[in-house]
């Protein structure tokens, strides 16, 4: 009998091929993109899984306070302070390791390298099982030990065999390589953060201590994303109970006030999640978001099944009453329709592993990641998938043509186009709710990175030549010489070095008020480090008061501990400190705390500038302070005249080669620096895009094949109709109707539906579009304008035949 | 075999009322060969159709083989049909997607019969209507008289003691015809019982017996000499 029905299904199949075609490949084409986001999913949530400890190592992340205000609702890391107060006061726990990120010069022999270094408490090789080539996991225990990967190792010595070797980090300090091992995995989060480099060298704390003085119990005050505390407890521990163990802990150390303003509470994610915290850290659900979409796509794909096999299945009603007439029961006969929809929905899946296995190496090769099909685990769910989805596709169009009795089915003498019209109207309106949906929501993305690019180009971003890693004493030395060099060369107008240069994600925050210690009336500001230049090289408009000047000497703070300083503030600070007119705050002081140091500091505004979004992107305007300030500055800023010569770069480095020779020039333009981070938009916007693109292709698809059968199986009406006189328009127009007013419906639906997305999405970000109606409108438009385009090519072949040819028909 | 009690089947739409069959009475004994004739819309597809368990009386009793099955839900009607009653149509109703044999084999397949057994009688019944040469081609490829001879394979392979044939030989020309009616006859002196519907009197004269319909009612019946 199972036999009978799947010759019968095949054999349908190969006599219909066209619909066939439509109905696998649209499936396989929405099974794809639902296996593909799922297993995207799985993969960036399962990380680190090939380390021995992950199931009982955590890192520790924080949940920010709402008065935080600095653009994301949680950090993926917290208090470096935290990981010894942990350490000893935790029952369950094993071993606790920090890591530190800083850039550095790594120097070996008369090779240089500017290298991303990983400072780390000795344990992290107890709570990581790295491969080692060479040396062993006491690799940290000795103060100038220097781990490196095998890349690092060929990159500096061309060797793997160089346990004992010798390198200085920034010409002074020498530590001696004590192992070697293999690269990380791709998914590793030691490996795949999308913010910060991937971990190639380790050193341990104590030397960054020796160097930098860094305070080995940790500190309150600095959190940068990249750096991690890891915990590893004895045994795998309920989340629930660890979090609520060591926030006792973070609790008994932590400055209420602190808590309140800042960081209010921590959270231990384990270690496989590490890698997907980022998402929550800025808060966009993108994992979950890609799920849906796929989920999305597969319910387009297996309406368009449901719709085709009803409208088919009409077709089929002889056989149905057939089958009655030989004694078959209403259970069988859905049977039978069940394992034809299964049969598809089984050759939809094996084509859709096939694509996969064609995008899967693309995408692996385009995003650095190692994600692959490991059928054996993943069988359960393809087996359940493809049932699910046979049934869920087939089970309409079975229950609705087993109900004809035979004498209908056998004699036709009832209407058979009336069956089933509002449930298809109902499909095809559910396919294009959905596609308009997506279609909006990709729009809406797309004008909104447009305008965070827009609004980025107050900044002359391609004539800004940065040079990274100045933030070195020996090169804040040279500063002046190097800047006046440069200025030497005709195309350079401007040279400025600041602690930040624009775009940067980076906060460091100073809480100021008009009068002195006013603890009720103080709010927290951004401040940068600059020097004379920023304002000029950087095009920032002043609205009162003057640019910073060498010709007056009070304008150059000359110490970090000095009393006052003169500043340049933006109209915002101005603002906040209670002054409506930007005239009328020049010349005046306000004060701000410094940190854990007590005494306070007297700042005065000497310029106010316009309000410009320094952060660029997503980020709120925020208040800024910009002092004048003799600490190294870890950007050069180099404004090149516009229409430079493309020589002009090389120059540069000329220049910077002969004032500092003994560290090698990085740059980058401003542009580049953006587009860093402008990438992970326009990646989202274009995956989004791909979701959406299918599914509306897939709605077409499907309104394209049973156009072309509705045609069909109107010809007879619409024959008589051109015999009684009706036009080609009207017949167009007749047909057109019949699918236009689902589609219409549906962008009644989306319009709602995407407006809130939209709204929820847009929130992320401090400057919005704020034409989101007419974009959503838009995308309604298109998918009425393309579906009309996919029917009017049936309805003109239709109402242009021969009526006698459609008369005698059937 | 069967009988018709004051058996009435009305047709109700939203405000037309058709009297298909107005109080007809028949008996039929097993072995018969039966034919019915009227002109077109005098009720004799509703009487097959009525006969052969498609459709149900709206008054009136009928019993076969001595039960009552006026009231019987489709699912029990279809129990009783399977077994008993093959059906013949006059536009052939094969399945295009299935080949000869595998036409008349789904015939069994809801019998529960083991495919070894089904193989068996499938080869039987080809035999016996002379299509085994073409067991394997499908239904495009046949003529009508072929493809008439493959459903009343179809309708005899599960040993049906009764056949219902609608206008068995409409859509064919004479000679196939009457290759069609000379494979009823001898079926029918085999043993099976036999009620056709047929517009050719030539055909009719087949029967042993002919009843004639007019607007829903018996008007005649005709015993044919033996």
């Amino acid at each position: 009998m199972f036999q009978n029905y799947i010759k019968i299904a095949l054999r349908t199949l190969v006599k219909n091929r066209v619909f066939a075609f439509i109905n696998v490949f649209g499936l396989a084409i929405g099974l794809t993109v639902y296996l593909f986001g799922g297993i995207i999913a799985d993969y960036e949530r399962e990380h680190d899984i090939m380390f021995t400890n992950h199931e009982r190592t955590y890192t520790i992340a924080s949940n920010l306070s709402p008065k935080a205000g600095i653009g994301v609702k949680s950090l993926d890391n917290t208090y470096s302070a935290m990981g010894p107060l942990i350490g000893a006061g935790l029952e369950e726990i094993d071993a606790f390791a920090r890591t530190i990120r800083r850039g550095y010069l790594v120097t070996s022999g008369d090779k240089h390298f500017h290298q991303q270094i990983r400072f780390a408490d000795k344990e992290l090789l107890d709570i990581f099982n790295f491969e080692y080539i060479h040396g062993d996991s006491s690799a940290l225990t000795d103060p100038k030990g220097f781990v490196v990967t095998r890349t690092i190792a060929m990159k500096i010595f061309g060797s793997l065999d160089i346990v004992g070797e010798t390198v200085f980090l920034n010409h002074d300090h020498d530590l001696r390589i004590t192992a070697v091992i293999e690269d990380l995995p791709n998914n590793s989060h030691f490996n795949s953060s999308l913010i910060s480099e991937p971990v190639e060298i380790l050193v341990p704390l104590v030397a960054l201590n020796r160097i930098d003085g860094w305070n080995l119990e940790g500190n309150w005050t600095n959190i940068s994303s990249g750096n991690h505390v890891y915990i590893m407890t004895k045994q795998p521990m309920v989340l629930d109970d660890l979090n609520q163990k060591i926030n006792t802990i973070y609790d008994n150390h932590v400055d209420p006030e602190m808590k309140d303003e800042f960081m209010s509470s921590i959270r231990a994610v384990p270690l496989k999640s590490t890698h997907s915290s980022f998402w929550d850290m800025v808060g966009m659900p993108v994992l979950e978001s890609i799920q849906i979409l796929g989920i999305l796509v597969l319910i387009v794909a297996i309406v368009n099944y449901t719709n085709l096999a009803t409208a088919q299945s009409l077709g089929r009603t002889r056989e149905v009453g057939l089958r009655k007439t030989l004694g078959a029961s209403r259970k069988q006969l859905i049977a039978q329709f069940l394992t034809e929809s299964l049969t598809i929905a089984f050759v939809a899946m094996i084509l859709a592993l096939v694509f996969l296995e064609l995008v899967i190496p693309s995408f692996n090769e385009a995003t650095s990641k190692s994600v692959s099909l490991d059928y054996l685990g993943i069988v359960p769910w393809l087996f359940s998938t493809t049932f699910v989805v046979g049934l869920v596709a087939g089970a309409y169009p079975s229950f609705l043509i087993t109900r004809t009795t035979p004498i209908e089915a056998l004699t036709n003498l009832k209407t058979k186009t009336g069956k089933g019209n509002l449930f298809r109207s109902i499909m095809i309106g559910t396919q294009f709710l959905l596609a308009i949906f997506m279609l909006a929501v990709v729009l809406i993305v797309y004008f909104q990175n447009a305008k965070v690019r827009e609004s980025s180009e107050i900044f002359p971003k391609d004539e800004v030549l940065v040079l990274k890693r100045t933030a070195v004493e020996s090169i804040r030395e040279r500063e002046d010489t190097l800047r006046n060099e440069l200025l030497q060369l005709s195309d350079v107008t401007h040279v400025t070095f600041t602690a930040q240069t624009p775009f940067e994600q980076s906060n460091n925050h100073r809480s100021v008020s008009l009068a002195k210690g006013d603890k009720d009336n103080e709010f927290s500001t951004n401040l940068n480090l600059v020097d004379h230049d920023f304002i000029k090289t950087f095009d920032v408009p002043l609205l009162a008061g003057r640019d910073f000047s060498r010709e007056i000497s009070a304008d150059a703070m000359p110490a970090t501990d000095a009393e006052s300083a003169n500043v340049i503030v933006n109209q915002l600070l101005v603002k906040n400190l209670g002054y409506s007119d930007v005239n009328e705050a020049v010349g005046t002081v306000f004060w701000s705390d410094r940190g854990e140091d007590e005494s306070a500091l007297e700042y005065r505004i000497v310029g106010v500038m316009e309000d410009q979004n320094l952060l660029g992107l997503h980020n709120k305007i925020k208040p800024w302070i910009f002092v004048n300030s003799p600490e190294p500055h870890r950007y050069g800023a180099v404004r090149i005249r516009q229409g430079a010569s493309a020589s002009v770069i090389s120059e540069v480095e000329e220049v910077w080669k002969r004032v500092i020779p003994d560290y090698p020039i990085e740059h980058d333009f401003l542009d580049g620096l953006f587009n860093d981070i402008y990438a992970i938009y326009k990646i989202m916007n274009g995956v989004l895009a791909g979701f959406a693109a299918l599914a509306l292709l897939l709605a077409l698809i499907g309104l394209f094949g049973l156009a072309a059968f509705m045609a069909r199986s109107r010809t007879k009406e619409i024959g008589v109709r051109i015999v009684l006189g009706a036009s080609v328009q009207q017949i167009i127009r007749l047909l057109l109707w019949q699918f236009s007013k689902p589609v219409m419906w549906a962008v009644l639906f989306a319009l709602p539906m995407a407006y809130f997305a939209a709204n929820l999405y847009l929130q992320f970000f401090a400057e919005r579009i704020s034409f989101q109606v007419p974009i959503i409108i838009l995308s309604g438009i298109i998918a009425i304008a393309l579906a009309c385009l996919i029917i009017a090519v049936h309805a003109i072949k239709v109402a242009t035949t021969n009526p006698v040819k459609a008369l005698r028909y059937e | 075999m069967l009988k018709l009690h004051d058996l009435s089947r009305i047709y109700q739409t939203d405000d037309v009322e058709t009297i298909a069959l107005n109080s007809v009475n028949i008996e039929i004994e097993q072995g018969e060969f039966v034919a019915i004739m009227g002109p077109s819309g005098c009720g004799k597809s509703t009487l097959l159709n009525i006969i052969g368990m498609l459709d149900n009386p709206s008054e009136g009793k009928y019993l076969f083989l001595d039960e009552e099955i006026s009231w019987y839900p489709e699912t029990k009607l279809a129990q009783i049909r399977k077994h008993n009653i093959g059906f013949i149509f006059q536009s052939f109703n094969l399945i295009d997607e299935l080949s000869v044999e595998e036409n008349i084999e789904l015939a069994l397949l809801y019998h529960n019969v083991p495919a070894s057994e089904r193989k068996k009688r499938v080869a039987e019944v080809m035999d016996k209507v002379g299509i085994a040469h073409r067991a394997k081609h499908m239904p495009s490829q046949l003529s009508g008289g072929q493809q008439q001879r493959v459903a009343v394979a179809r309708a005899i392979v599960g040993d049906q003691k009764m056949i219902l044939a609608d206008e068995p030989t409409g859509n064919l020309d004479s000679a196939h015809g009457q290759e069609v009616m000379e494979m009823l006859q001898t079926l029918n002196d085999e043993g099976t019982t036999i009620v056709m519907v047929t517009h050719s009197p030539a055909h009719a004269d087949y029967a042993k017996r002919t009843i004639n319909l007019f607007d829903g009612q018996v008007v005649t019946e005709n015993v044919r000499a033996a």
